[in-house]
């Protein structure tokens, strides 16, 4: 656990067109550790991921307030080059979307974007992303096959597996396993484990369960408000606010 | 027992199957007649050889390269245009009044008379540029003609691309145009070669933009450059059925003929590209 | 790995080829512009030249100096108004039984085909015409000639059917699933359902396919020279489908090749043009303008 923060939220509001999704969020999310942002349906926790890369400008009626500092420099500086961002601060969706490619041409989508790296030394870096996300095993031997082919699991780990080969310093995971069998959950969620010894995690996990078996530090969203926050142990065995302990124990869901 | 309304319902549907039937027997009807009365006319000769004796014997060699032209140039002229201002509208406009007017602009394009684009390419063209009536002239009226059916295919083929397809690539460093150069236009390229030629179907066919800016009646040789004139198949179609008296029915059915396949056969080429990468798509 | 110089070479490229992109984005509005603006520049001065009570005239004889426009407005009228009488009932009868009747099967067949009717070269009807259609006329009417205006519209009627046909489909189409179910739950039968509640709830719909249809045959030019005689006179009278008749776009192909540039016969020409452009305009401005309060983004899906 290092002292300075990965990742720090000052006052950020986030709204769409007049609608406030996140209200005065403060945050510090530190590197090497997962934190698991969780909380009931269309509370904000979508929004909040998208925001840490930026991929929230897609939002064409979007609209923040506050600043969002990345190793200590606002993101939005205008001297940051947003793709550039983006390769810092990856991201997995809770629906797989593999690109119509190989699954090779899949993971070495991002490191050849901007002309850089060629073909070559590549390959060495597919099969390390691919041994992290923990689908190397299962697709050694095609990896020229079209990534449509695989199963939702295998899919959702190859979309990890494509975030990785960027070598990113954060990993953003929105609901990654929502819709896959518990076996194939099981997989992605050892694999978070062991990558956060490098990496900076942050997760919306899509029940609390999963946020209690590997939240380092958790975060309760509710209705675009932060609750609560801190150690993962404290907020699932002892939370402070009430509202917090009745999604917890699921008065409210 | 037969209720009136079930009566009722039995001859609006016969009428209404015989309509839609009925539509299809001209065609056929043309087709096969074409076919019938022209082939006895296709030979070696009549593909390849020069019109002779006043064009009533001979072939329509020149005729069918002119139009070859024609088509090149206009795809030439259209396709970069159309191409861009499609991948314009589906990716980079916002949705603005700007944005409709433009679309409002396209969609008058496509209905303006084609024989006023013909006076509008002898006005810049021909006149004001002084090309003369020339192969560019005409392919540049062509091709600003075949412009915004170019433009519609293009922008619906790219816009039936998944969305999330763009995002992904945005998620993952990528810029806007390295997303459609590397996922979203390859993905919509199958939509894209059938609109472009479909479109280039339709202007190798026209007849009335052709009249003023390059058409000729008769070259004894074929167009050295693209400042000269040019024959082209329906502008002889047109002169042989309407301005050479005793020019032989078999000539003129063949050269129709001739034309039926030129443009059906690209028809046939859209439908078939489209089919093919239907079954391929991976979404 | 990572050099962010390279980054920032990339970002010149892109944003040249994004300018480019744009670029040809406004070349849409820019070509209309210069229809319009050179059709004005070569038809304008027409107005200037000829009085008005010249262009107004029931008589063109351009040779003479006489530019009555009537006739050939008219003209181009006579033999819209007869094709579309002709190809709206038809063409949404086809329409019809392509959307709510005919089996799968039929429409394999039916709608290529009628793809490739839109695609069959307009010289190409206008032979036919006149090597088939004309002497039926003929034959069956006892008019002199089979170069009458009701073989234009029999022709033309046959070219606009594609379009009306694909835009009637499109709107019954849209016309959502549960206004048939909820007729079927009153116990109607089908023809009931799409002659009370379907046809009319598309009505918008098959308004814009007859707007677009008329901008169809208005604008068109080789069958309607090749088989209406091109006579310039008042189709006025009982029999007028039966004579010859000229239309505005015929005369200018028949005629631009044989003015001088320049010459007023040349303006008033460029000037027909000019009529024909704004007349056409307004139509698909129409058109358009009714397709976009229903979908929002495109509406080009008429185009091709």
């Amino acid at each position: 656990m290092s002292g300075e923060a990965k990742l720090v939220l000052n006052d950020v509001s986030f709204y769409y067109g007049d609608q406030p999704a996140l209200k005065r969020i403060n945050l510090h999310i530190y590197g090497n550790e997962i934190l698991a942002i969780f909380g009931p349906a269309m509370s904000g926790k979508s929004t909040l991921l998208r925001i840490l890369n930026r991929l929230s400008d897609l939002a064409t009626e979007g609209r923040l307030e506050g600043e969002v500092l990345l190793d200590g420099k606002s993101i939005h500086d205008p001297d940051v080059s947003v793709t550039q961002l983006r390769t810092k601060v990856g991201i997995v969706f809770a629906v797989p979307v593999p690109l119509p490619l190989s699954i090779w041409e899949n993971v070495t989508y991002g490191p050849l974007l901007g002309g850089r790296g060629s073909r070559a030394n590549l390959d060495e870096l597919v099969e390390v992303s691919l041994k992290a996300a923990a689908l190397w095993e299962e697709v050694k031997d095609r990896l020229n096959e079209p990534a449509t082919a695989l199963s939702g699991g295998q899919q959702q780990r190859l979309c990890l597996a494509r975030v990785l080969a960027l070598e990113p310093e954060v990993i953003l995971l929105d609901e990654p396993c929502s819709g896959l069998d518990p076996i194939s959950t099981m997989k992605v969620e050892e694999a978070l484990v062991a990558l956060k010894q490098n990496h900076c995690i942050v997760i919306v996990p899509h029940n609390v369960q999963q946020a209690s078996r590997i939240g380092d530090k958790a975060a309760f969203l509710l209705m675009g408000e932060l609750v609560e926050h801190g150690a993962g142990k404290q907020i699932f065995t002892r939370p402070q606010d009430p509202r917090t302990d009745d999604y917890i124990t699921g008065r409210f869901g | 027992m037969k209720l009136p309304r079930y009566k009722t319902q039995k001859i609006a549907f016969a009428i209404i199957t015989a309509a839609g039937v009925g539509v299809v027997i001209p065609l056929v009807l043309v087709i096969g007649y074409i076919v019938a009365q022209g082939i006895g006319a296709l030979s070696w000769e009549f593909i390849f050889g020069f019109p002779r004796g006043g064009m009533r014997e001979g072939g329509i060699f020149p005729a069918l390269v002119g139009t070859l032209y024609l088509t090149i140039g206009t795809a030439i002229v259209s396709i970069p245009l159309g191409l861009g201002a499609g991948i314009y509208l589906s990716e980079y406009a916002e949705d603005n009044a700007f944005t409709r007017t433009i679309r409002l602009a396209i969609i008058n394009l496509a209905g303006v008379p084609s024989v006023v684009y013909g006076l509008f390419g002898l006005g810049l063209f021909v006149l004001f540029l002084r090309f003369g009536m020339s192969i560019i002239a005409g392919s540049l009226t062509l091709g600003i003609m075949t412009l915004p059916v170019m433009i519609s295919t293009t922008e619906q083929a790219l816009s039936a691309v998944p969305q999330s397809f763009r995002v992904v690539n945005a998620s993952l460093g990528g810029t806007r145009w390295e997303g459609i150069r590397k996922v979203i236009l390859p993905q919509a390229l199958p939509g894209v070669m059938t609109g472009v030629i479909l479109g280039l179907e339709r202007a190798a066919g026209e007849t009335a933009p052709i009249l003023f800016t390059v058409a000729a009646f008769y070259l004894p040789r074929l167009p050295h450059s693209v400042f000269d004139q040019t024959m082209a198949l329906p502008y002889h179609l047109f002169v042989i059925s309407t301005q050479v008296p005793g020019m032989p029915i078999k000539i003129q059915y063949g050269t129709a003929l001739v034309l039926m396949v030129f443009v059906l056969g690209m028809n046939l080429a859209a439908t078939l590209i489209r089919r093919y990468y239907r079954r391929r798509r991976q979404w | 790995m990572r050099i962010p110089a390279l980054r920032q070479g990339t970002h010149w490229r892109a944003f040249f080829i994004e300018q480019l992109i744009r670029l040809t984005g406004v070349s849409a509005i820019a070509f209309v512009l210069l229809i319009l603006l050179f059709l004005i520049k070569e038809g304008t001065p027409a107005l200037v030249e000829v009085p008005l009570s010249n262009l107004v005239g029931q008589r063109w004889y351009p040779t003479f100096g006489i530019y009555g426009l009537l006739p050939l407005i008219l003209g181009s009228l006579l033999v819209t108004v007869g094709a579309i009488a002709i190809s709206l009932p038809l063409g949404v009868a086809t329409a019809i039984f392509i959307g709510e009747i005919a089996p799968e099967w039929v429409r394999e067949i039916l709608k290529p085909s009628i793809e490739i009717i839109a695609g069959i070269p307009s010289v190409v009807i206008g032979f036919i015409g006149i090597q088939l259609v004309s002497p039926l006329v003929r034959q069956f009417s006892g008019a002199p000639t089979g170069l009458t205006a009701l073989t234009g519209v029999l022709l033309l009627a046959y070219m606009a059917l594609p379009t009306i046909i694909s835009i009637a489909e499109d709107a019954l189409d849209a016309v959502p699933q549960s206004y048939r179910n909820a007729a079927y739950a009153l116990s109607a039968t089908k023809w009931q359902t799409i002659w009370r509640v379907v046809l009319p709830a598309a009505r918008p719909g098959i308004v814009t396919a007859v707007m677009l249809g008329v901008g169809r045959a208005i604008g068109e030019t080789m069958t309607v020279m090749m088989v209406t005689g091109n006579a310039a006179r008042m189709p006025l009278g009982f029999d007028a489908f039966l004579r010859p008749v000229r239309t505005m776009t015929a005369t200018i192909a028949a005629e631009m090749g044989e003015v001088a540039r320049g010459s007023t016969h040349y303006q008033v020409l460029f000037l027909v043009g000019l009529v024909l452009f704004v007349v056409t305009f307004v139509i698909n401005l129409a058109a358009a303008v009714a397709i976009f309060r229903r979908e929002r983004g495109g509406g080009g899906r008429f185009l091709a």
